[in-house]
């Protein structure tokens, strides 16, 4: 897990060298997608550890380290490594995933749909937890990781993301499925968000620390169970507020912390997020590729 | 048991929310609340410094990334600005800033319509 932090923390100097700091607004949700897009050119490096807790299981902190690409206004995508540490287990690299969003209207709407498509393949000792489908659960984590990391997980995952701005307000509904590639049936979850920043107008000084540049809020999710079968009934089933500090700068830090609602679910997920965007890294790209041409 | 009743209120809540918003409909932009006034001019100047100088330039003479705006904001109507920094234009690669609150929208806009052709 040290050693993935590094790597992140290497990665994110190295870019800084070559491009520019962003300055986006990200958005506070770790789980629930809204419609907005990553800029055109930008990339955005975060790294984003949970930690589980459940009564008879290891407590464990799950890790993704996502880098995401505004390919086009409409177009963003994005890759991610996944790892995690058991305690009194051991720490691995899980998997990657690759994911792509298509915003499909290009103007604001009353709700704004956004396709998602993701292609996965990781092993069982995956702990991440950026979706909850089916019945997955906390039993699924209490095998030893050198038991679950021999199962290869091949998965497609779709969401329909919808996305809307009131007053100040995002309000953001995923509708969640996923499907092994060689086997079992589709499975099914959801994500809810709504959040708000704490004042709708900036302030006329600069400043770290004024209301404009948090954001708080709740997001639910949980699993719809699967095809054939679609339940609340032996589904884990989480709430968890966000708050989310937009640096001027580019740096966005977050935190969650989240309580399971079920049975099945783990007791606290606590989710903590760090990313920094850099501005024209595509055009920063392209300009080296050309002079080395 | 308690968890059981816990997990029942979650589909009443989303369906509460998504009847309240719905009900809401989508902002329209109407006159700039902030017409020539100083304090949201100098938090225009500020949001702009942060989300649209890297593309524009400091002071909106354009770059190699995105051009000029100096001559556009002058001749367009406020309203207009306003609708055209909220959707962008996804296809030429201007982003949709509709992720910013319709105020800070609106203090951009005071600011851009001060800078001088």
């Amino acid at each position: 897990m040290i050693v993935i932090l590094r790597i992140a923390v290497f990665v994110i100097l190295a870019l800084g060298i070559v491009a520019a700091p962003g300055l986006a607004q990200e958005r506070p949700y770790f789980v629930t997608y809204d419609h907005h897009m990553e800029e055109p050119g930008n990339l955005e490096v975060a790294t984003n550890p949970v930690i589980g807790q459940a009564r008879g299981i290891n407590t464990f902190i799950g890790n993704w380290t996502e880098f995401e690409y505004g390919a086009k206004g409409w177009w963003t995508s994005e890759f991610y490594i996944d790892s995690q540490h058991t305690m009194h287990d051991n720490a691995l690299l899980t998997g990657f995933r690759f994911e792509n969003r298509f915003r499909l209207l290009l103007r604001e709407h009353r709700v704004n749909p956004v396709l998602y498509v993701e292609y996965e393949h990781v092993n069982g000792a995956d702990k991440t937890l950026k979706e909850v489908v089916g019945f997955d659960g906390k039993e699924d984590h209490s095998e030893p990781n050198r038991e679950a990391r021999l199962e290869h997980e091949r998965e497609l995952e779709t969401k329909l993301i919808l996305s809307s701005q009131i007053k100040g307000w995002n309000v953001s509904e995923n509708l969640i499925g996923v499907k092994n590639i060689h086997e079992g049936v589709w499975e099914f979850g959801y994500a809810f968000g709504i959040s708000r920043p704490l004042a709708l107008a900036a302030s006329a000084n600069a400043c770290t620390f004024c209301r404009e540049n948090f954001t708080a809020g709740v997001e639910l999710y949980g699993g719809l169970g699967e095809w054939g079968d679609l339940t609340f009934k032996g589904t884990s089933q989480y709430v968890a507020p966000v708050l989310a500090l937009n640096l001027p700068g580019g740096t966005t830090l977050r935190v969650s912390p989240g309580f399971g609602l079920t049975d099945q679910s783990h007791s606290t997920l606590v989710r903590f997020g760090v990313s920094h965007e850099f501005s024209g890294f595509g055009q920063q790209v392209r300009k080296v590729l050309r002079r080395n041409r | 048991m308690m968890r059981r009743h816990a997990i029942q209120i979650i589909p009443v809540i989303i369906l509460f929310i998504t009847a309240v918003y719905a009900k809401g409909g989508a902002e329209r932009p109407t006159e700039n609340p902030f017409q020539n006034n100083e304090s949201a001019r100098a938090a225009g100047q500020k949001l702009f410094a942060r989300h649209c100088a890297e593309c524009h330039g400091p002071t909106a003479e354009g770059t190699e990334r995105a051009p000029s705006l100096r001559e556009f904001v002058r001749s367009a109507a406020p309203r207009t600005l306003h609708t055209f920094i909220k959707n962008g234009n996804l296809r030429s690669g201007m982003p949709s800033w509709s992720r910013l609150p319709d105020p800070q929208l609106w203090q951009l806009v005071t600011y851009l319509q001060t800078l001088e052709p």
